[in-house]
């Protein structure tokens, strides 16, 4: 018997340290999809509901078909386009050989986001309306390179004279393809059909580019949930995509060490029935109805209230979702999208006017704006409301826990305090941030003075060493599990959050603030403009408008819906702010050339020490 | 079409790749249930032939028949030769039995015929009861077999072997050689093997056939080419040749008077024409004696040389011998109580053979 060499304990810890480094972060992931409470840092006991709840989201679900039904297409016409090319190749005796395959390499060298980008330009220049087919064009477009090269490393260590001996024997070259080289190829094709199947499911910045009505993926749905913050709903859903991932490519892998065996056969193929089955499952029931595509934050609408729209019309609603009011202006100057109706905040409706990308509304058809708050209307960015309709309004404030800090926190100065020294979150936004800074030095937060900008940026960097956190998702997760104790913050989330722990405080600054109004618009490009307008009617009905409040925790100036509110709704800091705060308080405004000022001071604060 | 038709007949046949001529107005036949080995060097064309004849090249000139039909613009798959390549391309992923069943299955022969043959064949290389094995559980031997059971179950014309056996070790290779002649009896079909190995091809063919730069070089019985070698060239290739230069004295009645090393040697022709004043002329050293004192008998060649090398080779001594600008190659078994033995390096010996031994080569 030989003697087995012992493995260095030293280097036991060290790859023991390697894999926890690598595999912590996934591990509490889905340990708490399991948690029984919304906070993503305390442990409050087992449970499923999240996976209940998970699976009752009907805009999740969708997204999941979406990305389900892209990730099967994108496979199969991917492994077939990249197993011809990589055949084509292997046989071609060409001396461009070496150039083509160098041009497979390129999308895989190529950054995802210039890729993204010159896609959606692309489309744009050969007129192709952004929706599922453009996803599948791009996702093909990625892939075809991946099966390209797993299929032609498995040729290349295949004998050409395999295919010799086969004709040599009688077989006409078609039928020597079938017996002898596909199935030796079958390995390397199968596995990069899984790879591709995953890269296509999981892409995040390809697809949040060339996406359009009808194709929101699952990963964009996911991020965009982040903008009104991570629920334990996404630790599930995360938790199976990984498990299901992880399961694919344990196959993906066996397949290509072991060959092609019975049981990774059958295990495969009752993998695609259930995809398949599941992916075109919900596409069935929406075929030949008229269609609505909605671009929208997330959780930004009651699931129940699109539903009894729905049964109302006929018409079936897609809702999409964006992060970001410079990522929903993006998708309408590169002119691909086909949304009907978009909800852009107040400063962004007024680029979008001046973009010339809405089309006024024709107010005669959306009776129910009556019942809309004064307060609300006629806002600077849209003055005689002619192309938008509010939506919901927010506030700025801050966030504090009250069981931390016994006295009243009343100004901005409080997030200048020594005191709570590591305890401070700020939001990660520059225009906020400096709305802070401006208020607390008595300016306006749209102030385009380089001196005041100045003094604001200075103000900012002396708070700095005081700040723990810059942070616009996810600073309720921070309140709640104490790690910090004041934030500049958002009403909504502080609203919900509020629900996980009543010693949370939410107070407008004395020097006034940020006021937010997200409004409904519709776009020039809309396709369906008449059923915008009756969609908005309906979401101005105070019934309708009263059950999406008590659902999303948003607030809308709905003056007719409010006693209908629940009651943190109805104790909403923004009834009670004192006239002469709201009188110094203001609604962001584009502040034209003064951004690039914005810009460079609010890099000086982030990378100060 | 009157006379008996041939196995295979190659007329003409050049192959150029580019610039690279592989293979020159070869022409060739394989008799019915012949063993013809193709012998040359690396790079002589002689795979490139096969590969021609089994329809996996196309000629760029020339013709190929096979029985008497003209194949040359058939695809490999309409021809009725079958190859065991080089190293077997047994296909991985299908056993025994369906790598045997290949070729049945494509001629959608039905399934009981197809097993009947498939065991038959499986019986002949002595490989029954291995159906279900893979190919990668195989010896070198066994899969040598395998791939000989895949192409003669369908009964070709004529089998091409591609270098057969220079997988094999040398244990092996000898029991393979035995048992391709004994399947070839069997069988009684056509043969046409490659191989670089000139002994495998002296002991398995019914002739073999030297190939050099694409071009046939002679064809003929192994002895007939061995004996009797046509050029310099084969006579080196084949076997080891000392190839002396003489000088043409005179010509009579199909034999020629050559002055060698100083030596007048009367020599048979054999039927070769002889031009100019210059021949070459080759002797095996295996046929050369070594003297210490020369011998009185007249009709023997015998030269005066001295030893410069010896090489024991177990069964055999190798000698070099200077003679005049020669450096001559003598080969001699090693017997009890041989002579040879007492011979030291720089002495003073005699060559001795007869002059049936000079074999007279075309320029």
């Amino acid at each position: 018997m030989s003697e087995r060499r012992r493995t260095s304990p030293v280097l036991m810890v060290w790859m023991g340290a390697t894999y926890l480094f690598l595999y912590a972060p996934i591990l509490v992931l889905a340990v708490f999809s399991l948690n029984d409470s919304r906070l993503l840092a305390v442990w409050r006991g087992f449970t499923w509901k999240w996976y209940k709840a998970a699976f009752s989201n009907q805009l999740l679900l969708d997204a999941l078909r979406t990305s389900l039904l892209i990730a099967v297409l994108t496979t199969l016409v991917a492994t077939l386009l990249g197993t011809s090319a990589a055949l084509a190749v292997e046989r071609w005796r060409g001396r461009a050989r070496p150039l083509v395959e160098a041009l497979f390499v390129l999308p895989i060298v190529v950054p995802e986001i210039v890729v993204g980008f010159a896609s959606v330009t692309f489309f744009g220049w050969i007129g192709l309306r952004l929706g599922l087919g453009t996803v599948l064009l791009a996702h093909v477009a990625f892939s075809i390179s991946y099966v390209f090269f797993i299929v032609r490393a498995r040729l290349a260590t295949l004998d050409p004279r395999l295919e010799e001996a086969a004709l040599d024997l009688g077989a006409d070259p078609w039928r020597a393809f079938w017996r002898i080289t596909l199935p030796l190829l079958a390995p390397a094709i199968a596995a990069s059909a899984l790879l591709v199947f995953t890269l296509s499911l999981d892409d995040y910045v390809i697809t949040s580019f060339v996406a359009g009505a009808g194709a929101t993926t699952l990963p964009m749905r996911l991020y965009s949930m982040i903008k009104t913050g991570i629920t334990p709903e996404v630790n599930a859903i995360s938790t199976l995509l990984l498990v299901s991932t992880l399961v694919l490519m344990a196959v993906a892998f066996r397949i290509e060490r072991r060959g092609m065996g019975r049981g990774s056969l059958i295990l495969v193929g009752l993998l695609l029935c259930g995809l398949v089955s599941f992916a075109f499952g919900g596409f069935a029931t929406k075929r030949g109805r008229a269609e609505l595509n909605v671009l929208i934050w997330s959780n930004y609408i009651a699931p129940s209230v699109v539903r009894k729209f729905e049964e109302r019309t006929g018409i079936v609603v897609n809702i999409e979702t964006y992060d970001s009011n410079e990522a929903l202006l993006a998708k309408l100057q590169a002119g691909v999208v086909a949304y009907d109706l978009i909800v852009p905040s107040d400063y962004m409706v007024r680029i979008l006017i001046l973009e010339n990308l809405l089309q006024p509304l024709d107010l005669t058809r959306v009776p129910n704006r009556r019942h809309l708050d004064p307060v609300a209307l006629n806002l600077p960015f849209d003055p005689t409301n002619t192309y938008s309709l509010p939506y919901t309004r927010g506030v700025t404030g801050i966030a504090y826990r009250t069981d931390k800090i016994a006295e009243p926190i009343q100004s901005w100065a409080d997030l200048w305090d020594a005191r709570w020294r590591g305890r401070i979150a700020m939001l990660d936004d520059m225009r906020e941030a400096f709305a802070a800074a401006l208020k607390l030095l008595g300016y306006s937060l749209n102030s385009t003075d380089p001196q005041q900008l100045r003094q604001a940026r200075d103000r900012l960097l002396a708070q700095k060493p005081l700040v723990r956190a810059y942070d616009s998702a996810n600073f309720d997760q921070l309140l709640l599990s104490g790690e910090v104790w004041i934030a500049q913050a958002w009403d909504g989330q502080i609203i919900r959050a509020r629900r996980e722990n009543p010693n949370l405080a939410f107070v407008i600054p004395r020097e006034g603030t940020t006021l937010i109004v997200d409004n409904l618009c519709i776009p020039r490009s809309a396709r369906r403009p008449d059923l915008a307008h009756e969609f908005i009617n309906y979401l101005l009905d105070p019934v309708v408008a009263a059950e999406n409040m008590n659902e999303i925790m948003y607030l809308m100036p709905n003056a007719s819906a409010r006693p209908l509110l629940r009651e943190e709704l109805q104790r909403h800091p923004v009834f009670s702010i004192p006239p002469d705060v709201l009188r110094k308080s203001e609604y962001l405004q584009d502040v034209g050339p003064a951004t690039l000022l914005y810009d460079r001071y609010w890099t000086e604060v982030k990378i100060a020490r | 079409m009157a006379t008996a038709t041939s196995a295979i007949r190659v007329e003409g046949v050049t192959k150029r790749y580019g610039v690279v001529t592989a293979l020159e107005a070869v022409s060739l036949e394989v008799e019915r249930g012949e063993f013809l080995t193709l012998l040359g060097p690396s790079g002589s064309g002689k795979t490139t032939l096969l590969r021609v004849i089994a329809g996996l090249e196309r000629p760029d000139e020339g013709r190929v028949y096979l029985g008497g039909e003209d194949v040359t613009d058939l695809p490999p798959y309409r021809r009725r030769v079958h190859t065991v390549f080089q190293q077997y391309v047994l296909f991985p992923h299908l056993n025994v039995y369906k790598n045997v069943a290949f070729g049945l299955e494509q001629k959608r022969l039905p399934r009981r015929e197809i097993e009947r043959r498939v065991a038959a064949a499986l019986e002949l290389v002595r490989l029954s009861g291995y159906e279900r094995r893979w190919p990668h559980e195989l010896s070198g031997g066994e899969q040598q077999r395998v791939a000989l059971a895949r192409a003669l179950v369908l009964e070709p014309e004529a089998l091409l072997l591609d270098e057969p056996l220079a997988a094999l070790d040398l244990q092996l290779r000898k029991e393979m050689q035995r048992e391709l002649k004994r399947l070839q009896r069997e069988v009684g079909i056509s043969f046409l093997m490659v191989t670089h190995d000139q002994e495998e091809a002296l002991a398995l063919s019914d002739r073999l056939a030297v190939i050099a730069g694409g071009r046939l070089q002679q064809i003929g019985t192994p002895r007939e080419v061995y004996e009797n070698p046509e050029t310099a060239f084969v006579a080196t290739f084949l076997g080891s040749a000392n190839v002396f230069e003489a000088e043409v004295m005179a010509r009579e009645n199909g034999d020629a008077l050559l002055a060698l090393c100083g030596r007048t040697v009367r020599v048979s022709l054999n039927g070769r024409r002889l031009e100019g004043s210059r021949a070459q002329v080759a002797v095996r050293p295996e046929k050369i004696a070594l003297r210490a004192r020369p011998l009185r008998k007249t009709d023997l060649v015998q030269l005066e040389g001295v030893i410069e090398e010896r090489l024991y080779l177990g069964d055999a001594t190798h000698w070099r011998v200077r003679v005049g600008d020669h450096s001559v190659l003598v080969t001699e078994p090693n017997r009890p109580g041989s002579r040879a033995e007492a011979f030291r390096d720089g002495q003073r010996v005699f060559l001795c053979w007869a002059r049936e031994s000079i074999v007279v080569l075309s320029q």
